[in-house]
Protein backbone atom coordinates (compact mmCIF):
# COMPACT_ATOMS: atom_id res chain seq x y z
CA UNK A 1 0.00 0.00 0.00
CA UNK A 2 2.81 2.28 0.85
CA UNK A 3 4.26 1.99 -2.63
CA UNK A 4 1.06 2.63 -4.53
CA UNK A 5 1.39 6.20 -5.70
CA UNK A 6 -1.69 8.25 -6.28
CA UNK A 7 -2.28 9.34 -9.83
CA UNK A 8 -1.17 12.96 -10.01
CA UNK A 9 -3.06 15.51 -12.01
CA UNK A 10 -2.83 19.18 -12.71
CA UNK A 11 -5.38 20.84 -10.48
CA UNK A 12 -5.65 23.81 -12.82
CA UNK A 13 -6.17 21.73 -15.93
CA UNK A 14 -8.85 19.65 -14.21
CA UNK A 15 -10.72 22.76 -13.22
CA UNK A 16 -10.13 24.74 -16.38
CA UNK A 17 -8.15 27.50 -14.68
CA UNK A 18 -5.85 29.38 -17.04
CA UNK A 19 -5.00 32.46 -14.99
CA UNK A 20 -4.18 32.60 -11.30
CA UNK A 21 -5.05 35.73 -9.37
CA UNK A 22 -2.72 36.55 -6.49
CA UNK A 23 -5.67 37.87 -4.52
CA UNK A 24 -7.33 34.45 -4.47
CA UNK A 25 -5.67 33.36 -1.26
CA UNK A 26 -8.01 30.44 -0.68
CA UNK A 27 -6.76 28.82 -3.89
CA UNK A 28 -3.09 29.61 -3.25
CA UNK A 29 -3.25 28.13 0.26
CA UNK A 30 -3.62 24.67 -1.22
CA UNK A 31 -0.23 24.84 -2.91
CA UNK A 32 1.75 25.92 0.10
CA UNK A 33 3.02 23.86 3.00
CA UNK A 34 2.13 24.57 6.61
CA UNK A 35 5.30 26.58 6.91
CA UNK A 36 4.30 28.71 3.96
CA UNK A 37 6.69 27.13 1.49
CA UNK A 38 5.63 26.66 -2.11
CA UNK A 39 5.08 22.96 -2.77
CA UNK A 40 7.18 21.45 -5.55
CA UNK A 41 5.67 20.42 -8.83
CA UNK A 42 6.42 16.78 -8.13
CA UNK A 43 4.05 16.97 -5.16
CA UNK A 44 1.23 19.04 -6.63
CA UNK A 45 1.41 17.48 -10.08
CA UNK A 46 0.62 20.75 -11.78
CA UNK A 47 1.88 21.44 -15.28
CA UNK A 48 5.03 23.47 -15.76
CA UNK A 49 3.16 26.37 -17.28
CA UNK A 50 0.65 26.61 -14.46
CA UNK A 51 3.31 26.09 -11.84
CA UNK A 52 5.17 29.15 -13.10
CA UNK A 53 1.98 31.18 -12.88
CA UNK A 54 1.26 29.76 -9.45
CA UNK A 55 4.70 30.68 -8.15
CA UNK A 56 4.34 34.22 -9.45
CA UNK A 57 0.93 34.57 -7.82
CA UNK A 58 2.15 33.27 -4.47
CA UNK A 59 5.12 35.61 -4.48
CA UNK A 60 2.90 38.55 -5.29
CA UNK A 61 0.54 37.60 -2.51
CA UNK A 62 3.50 37.45 -0.14
CA UNK A 63 4.54 40.97 -1.09
CA UNK A 64 1.27 42.44 0.09
CA UNK A 65 1.00 40.29 3.22
CA UNK A 66 -1.86 38.18 1.91
CA UNK A 67 0.32 35.10 2.44
CA UNK A 68 3.23 34.53 4.79
CA UNK A 69 6.83 34.27 3.67
CA UNK A 70 7.23 31.86 6.56
CA UNK A 71 5.08 30.66 9.40
CA UNK A 72 7.99 29.90 11.67
CA UNK A 73 7.46 32.91 13.87
CA UNK A 74 4.16 31.42 15.04
CA UNK A 75 5.94 28.50 16.65
CA UNK A 76 8.54 30.53 18.50
CA UNK B 1 -3.79 50.42 -23.80
CA UNK B 2 -2.14 48.64 -20.95
CA UNK B 3 -3.95 47.67 -17.82
CA UNK B 4 -2.57 47.94 -14.35
CA UNK B 5 -3.65 47.00 -10.89
CA UNK B 6 -2.35 48.57 -7.73
CA UNK B 7 -3.11 47.05 -4.38
CA UNK B 8 -2.16 49.16 -1.41
CA UNK B 9 -2.56 48.74 2.30
CA UNK B 10 -3.59 51.68 4.43
CA UNK B 11 -3.05 52.08 8.14
CA UNK B 12 -5.84 50.04 9.79
CA UNK B 13 -6.56 52.72 12.37
CA UNK B 14 -7.87 55.10 9.74
CA UNK B 15 -11.60 55.64 9.80
CA UNK B 16 -13.75 56.30 6.74
CA UNK B 17 -13.02 60.03 6.47
CA UNK B 18 -9.28 59.67 6.41
CA UNK B 19 -9.54 56.63 4.13
CA UNK B 20 -11.48 58.73 1.66
CA UNK B 21 -8.84 61.41 1.95
CA UNK B 22 -6.08 58.91 1.16
CA UNK B 23 -8.05 57.47 -1.76
CA UNK B 24 -8.65 60.96 -3.15
CA UNK B 25 -4.94 61.64 -2.91
CA UNK B 26 -4.16 58.45 -4.83
CA UNK B 27 -6.68 59.20 -7.57
CA UNK B 28 -5.16 62.65 -7.88
CA UNK B 29 -1.72 61.11 -8.26
CA UNK B 30 -2.93 58.74 -10.98
CA UNK B 31 -5.30 61.00 -12.85
CA UNK B 32 -3.86 62.62 -15.92
CA UNK B 33 -4.26 62.49 -19.66
CA UNK B 34 -4.62 59.07 -21.23
CA UNK B 35 -5.07 57.41 -17.86
CA UNK B 36 -8.46 56.00 -17.10
CA UNK B 37 -9.40 54.62 -13.70
CA UNK B 38 -11.56 51.51 -13.99
CA UNK B 39 -11.95 50.50 -10.36
CA UNK B 40 -10.97 52.09 -7.10
CA UNK B 41 -12.50 50.44 -4.12
CA UNK B 42 -11.89 49.33 -0.58
CA UNK B 43 -11.32 45.59 -0.56
CA UNK B 44 -11.66 45.34 3.18
CA UNK B 45 -9.80 45.24 6.44
CA UNK B 46 -7.78 42.06 6.62
CA UNK B 47 -5.35 40.42 8.94
CA UNK B 48 -1.81 40.70 7.60
CA UNK B 49 0.10 37.45 7.10
CA UNK B 50 3.04 39.08 8.83
CA UNK B 51 3.34 42.37 10.72
CA UNK B 52 4.21 45.45 8.68
CA UNK B 53 5.43 48.45 10.64
CA UNK B 54 4.05 46.67 13.71
CA UNK B 55 0.55 46.64 12.25
CA UNK B 56 -1.34 43.36 12.53
CA UNK B 57 -4.23 44.43 10.32
CA UNK B 58 -4.48 46.53 7.21
CA UNK B 59 -7.14 48.10 5.04
CA UNK B 60 -6.69 46.84 1.49
CA UNK B 61 -7.60 49.16 -1.36
CA UNK B 62 -7.65 48.00 -4.95
CA UNK B 63 -7.05 50.36 -7.86
CA UNK B 64 -7.33 49.25 -11.47
CA UNK B 65 -6.59 51.57 -14.34
CA UNK B 66 -5.64 51.68 -17.98
CA UNK B 67 -2.87 53.81 -19.37
CA UNK B 68 -1.19 54.53 -22.67
CA UNK B 69 1.81 56.39 -21.40
CA UNK B 70 3.71 54.34 -18.84
CA UNK B 71 6.35 56.89 -17.86
CA UNK B 72 4.37 58.18 -14.90
CA UNK B 73 4.37 54.80 -13.14
CA UNK B 74 7.73 55.39 -11.47
CA UNK B 75 6.46 58.73 -10.27
CA UNK B 76 3.29 57.09 -8.99
CA UNK B 77 5.30 54.42 -7.24
CA UNK B 78 7.36 57.12 -5.57
CA UNK B 79 4.19 58.85 -4.43
CA UNK B 80 2.85 55.65 -2.85
CA UNK B 81 6.18 55.11 -1.14
CA UNK B 82 6.21 58.56 0.37
CA UNK B 83 2.58 58.53 1.50
CA UNK B 84 2.80 57.76 5.20
CA UNK B 85 -0.71 56.38 5.47
CA UNK B 86 0.13 53.62 2.97
CA UNK B 87 2.16 50.87 4.58
CA UNK B 88 2.56 48.63 1.52
CA UNK B 89 1.77 48.81 -2.18
CA UNK B 90 2.21 46.73 -5.29
CA UNK B 91 1.47 47.53 -8.92
CA UNK B 92 0.92 44.76 -11.42
CA UNK B 93 0.39 44.63 -15.15
CA UNK B 94 -2.85 42.93 -16.15
CA UNK B 95 -3.15 40.94 -19.34
CA UNK B 96 -6.81 41.69 -19.90
CA UNK B 97 -9.11 44.55 -19.18
CA UNK B 98 -10.50 44.11 -15.66
CA UNK B 99 -14.23 44.02 -15.28
CA UNK B 100 -15.88 47.04 -13.80
CA UNK B 101 -16.58 46.22 -10.22
CA UNK B 102 -20.26 46.23 -9.40
CA UNK B 103 -22.07 43.08 -8.34
CA UNK B 104 -19.27 41.25 -6.62
CA UNK B 105 -19.58 43.52 -3.62
CA UNK B 106 -22.78 41.99 -2.34
CA UNK B 107 -21.81 38.30 -2.18
CA UNK B 108 -18.41 39.10 -0.73
CA UNK B 109 -19.85 41.19 2.06
CA UNK B 110 -22.44 38.49 2.71
CA UNK B 111 -19.70 35.91 2.95
CA UNK B 112 -17.81 38.04 5.39
CA UNK B 113 -20.90 38.52 7.45
CA UNK B 114 -21.63 34.82 7.54
CA UNK B 115 -18.10 34.09 8.59
CA UNK B 116 -18.33 36.69 11.30
CA UNK B 117 -21.69 35.52 12.60
CA UNK B 118 -20.57 32.14 13.97
CA UNK B 119 -17.82 33.85 15.88
CA UNK B 120 -20.21 36.24 17.51
CA UNK B 121 -22.52 33.36 18.31
CA UNK B 122 -19.63 31.52 19.87
CA UNK B 123 -18.71 34.49 21.98
CA UNK B 124 -22.31 34.77 23.09
CA UNK B 125 -22.34 31.09 23.93
CA UNK B 126 -19.12 31.47 25.83
CA UNK B 127 -20.32 34.40 27.84
CA UNK B 128 -23.64 32.84 28.72
CA UNK B 129 -22.32 29.91 30.76
CA UNK B 130 -20.16 32.28 32.73
CA UNK B 131 -23.19 34.33 33.61
CA UNK B 132 -25.02 31.18 34.66
CA UNK B 133 -22.18 30.06 36.88
CA UNK B 134 -22.21 33.45 38.51
CA UNK B 135 -25.91 33.04 39.16
CA UNK B 136 -25.47 29.56 40.50
CA UNK B 137 -23.09 30.79 43.17
CA UNK B 138 -25.84 33.01 44.50
CA UNK B 139 -28.87 30.88 43.73
CA UNK B 140 -29.13 27.13 44.06
CA UNK B 141 -32.43 26.66 42.27
CA UNK B 142 -31.25 27.18 38.67
CA UNK B 143 -28.53 24.61 39.17
CA UNK B 144 -31.03 21.93 40.10
CA UNK B 145 -33.10 22.83 37.10
CA UNK B 146 -30.13 22.44 34.86
CA UNK B 147 -29.31 19.08 36.37
CA UNK B 148 -32.85 17.99 35.69
CA UNK B 149 -32.50 19.14 32.15
CA UNK B 150 -29.27 17.23 31.77
CA UNK B 151 -30.89 14.07 33.06
CA UNK B 152 -33.78 14.58 30.70
CA UNK B 153 -31.41 14.95 27.79
CA UNK B 154 -29.55 11.83 28.81
CA UNK B 155 -32.73 9.81 29.02
CA UNK B 156 -33.76 11.08 25.61
CA UNK B 157 -30.46 10.04 24.07
CA UNK B 158 -30.72 6.63 25.72
CA UNK B 159 -34.16 6.17 24.26
CA UNK B 160 -32.88 7.08 20.85
CA UNK B 161 -30.08 4.56 21.17
CA UNK B 162 -32.37 1.78 22.28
Amino acid sequence: MAFVSKKKFCYFKENGITEIDYKDVRLLRRFVTEQGKIMPRRVTGSSAKMHRKLVRAIKRARNVALMPYTNNYLES
Amino acid sequence: MKYYETLYIVNPNFEQDRLDHVMRGVTKAVEREKVNIINHRIWGKKRLAYPIQKHKYGTYILLQFEADDVSFLTEFDQFLKLEKAIIRHQTIRLEERPEVYAEEAAPESVKEKTTVDPETEETVAETKPEAETNESTTETAPEENREDQKEAVETVTEEQES
